[in-house]
């Protein structure tokens, strides 16, 4: 038997804010391989070249050194073999979307940071809920 | 070359203040994720020590975050106010009273009434009407927050006595502002008490003069001790 499994890169510069991703995912009991690249650059590198299983799902922030979100996504759109991925971004601000928008790099969702980590978990069980959907069938 | 002199100055200005508000507006964004950071730590501290948490340690961590709330507050408030410019600009003509009806009907305190008068029924201003309904929200907050009366009352008067010019009176029956106080209240993070006893940080009329400045109106207010507050407003609106 063998069991698809839904990989999920996260993209983030902030020890936090990937401590914050691997607690709600705890909390939400989502097992999926959670994979990390602490910027765009980074993040590029290990998929272009294979260093990680091909994710289904990025997980993306903004704010990045070296190479911020929206270059990254603009990268990743323009590579085909990554242009499938779903991206969901990481926000700390509503006026973030509106940047991406203008961009027009086709994102699945957005994540808003709130202050409350009780709010994060909520927002990552809408997450999960959504990738459950999308989930490849079990082949046998 | 007067002239030229005068336009070169005015160019700069623009640019100093642009210059200022994308510095406030990234500053306080870049802000926010330490302060969410120490948020989260003390939720997980929390969660990882268990049921066994002394009484004075939890305080402690709930102070720690009342505070971190806090701060998240002020920094949103900054953005605001570095925002005041920039957002909100659209103009139309509008019924100012039906903006006054709307926020009386948002109000589902029970202990605050909100009664209106005036005299510019069905009239259209041409105006920033989003800015207009910030404004006004922000002194019925302000009215609301200072008020030790059990039944609070707010009366809003809105005047149309010329053209371009539309004069709204908002006064409450609340504790009043004492003397001292009077030319403090439109600074930012400016409190007649302490933010532990009100859940305000102290950034609505600074907001409402920044706004009013900004549109080319003005705010006066009336106070003393015990007598309540009023603010009078011109607002610049045209019929036409
Ligand atoms: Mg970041």
């Amino acid at each position: 038997m063998i069991q698809k499994v839904l990989n999920v890169l996260l993209v983030e510069d902030d020890e936090v804010d990937i401590m914050n991703v691997q607690r709600a995912f705890k909390k939400n009991n989502i097992t999926n391989p959670l994979f990390i690249a602490r910027n765009g650059l980074e993040a590029l590198e290990m998929l272009q070249n294979g260093k990680v299983p091909m994710p289904q799902i990025i997980i993306l922030d903004i704010n990045m050194p070296k190479m911020n979100g929206i270059e990254f996504l603009k990268e990743l759109r323009n590579d085909a073999n990554l242009k499938h991925i779903s991206v969901f971004v990481m926000t700390t601000s509503n006026e973030d979307s509106d940047k991406i928008n203008a961009y027009n790099l086709n994102i699945a969702g957005y994540i808003l940071k709130p202050l409350s980590f009780e709010k994060f978990i909520t927002s990552v069980a809408t997450l999960n809920s959504y990738w459950q959907l999308c989930e490849p069938p079990t082949t046998t | 070359m007067q002239s030229n002199t005068e336009a070169f100055y005015q160019e700069q200005l623009k640019r100093v203040t642009n210059e200022f508000e994308d510095f406030v507006y990234i500053v306080s964004h870049d802000l926010k994720a330490p302060i969410r950071a120490i948020n989260n730590l003390s939720v997980w501290i929390e969660e990882d020590l268990g049921d066994n948490i002394p009484e004075d340690v939890k305080d402690n961590l709930r102070l720690l975050r009342d505070r971190t709330e806090r701060m998240e507050k002020m920094m949103n408030a900054i953005l605001q106010l570095s925002r005041v410019g920039r957002y909100d600009l659209d103009i139309k003509p509008v019924d100012l009273g039906q903006i006054l009806d709307e926020i009386k009907a948002a109000n589902t305190a029970e202990h605050v009434s909100i009664h209106i008068h005036q005299d510019a029924h069905n009239q259209l201003f041409n105006t920033y009407f989003k800015k207009f309904k910030t404004v006004i929200e922000e002194l019925v907050k302000n009215a609301v927050i200072h008020n030790d009366k059990e039944a609070v009352e707010i009366t809003i008067t809105l005047h149309y006595p010329e053209n371009n010019l539309a004069e709204i009176l908002v006064s409450d029956n609340g504790s009043g502002i004492s003397a001292q106080a009077l030319d403090k209240v439109f600074d930012i993070f400016y409190t007649g008490k302490s933010k532990d006893r009100h859940n305000t940080v102290g950034a609505g009329l600074a907001i409402s003069k920044k706004i009013i400045d900004f549109i080319g109106g003005s705010i006066t207010l009336e106070s003393s001790e015990n007598s309540g507050t009023k603010f009078l407003i011109k607002w610049p609106a045209s019929t036409n």
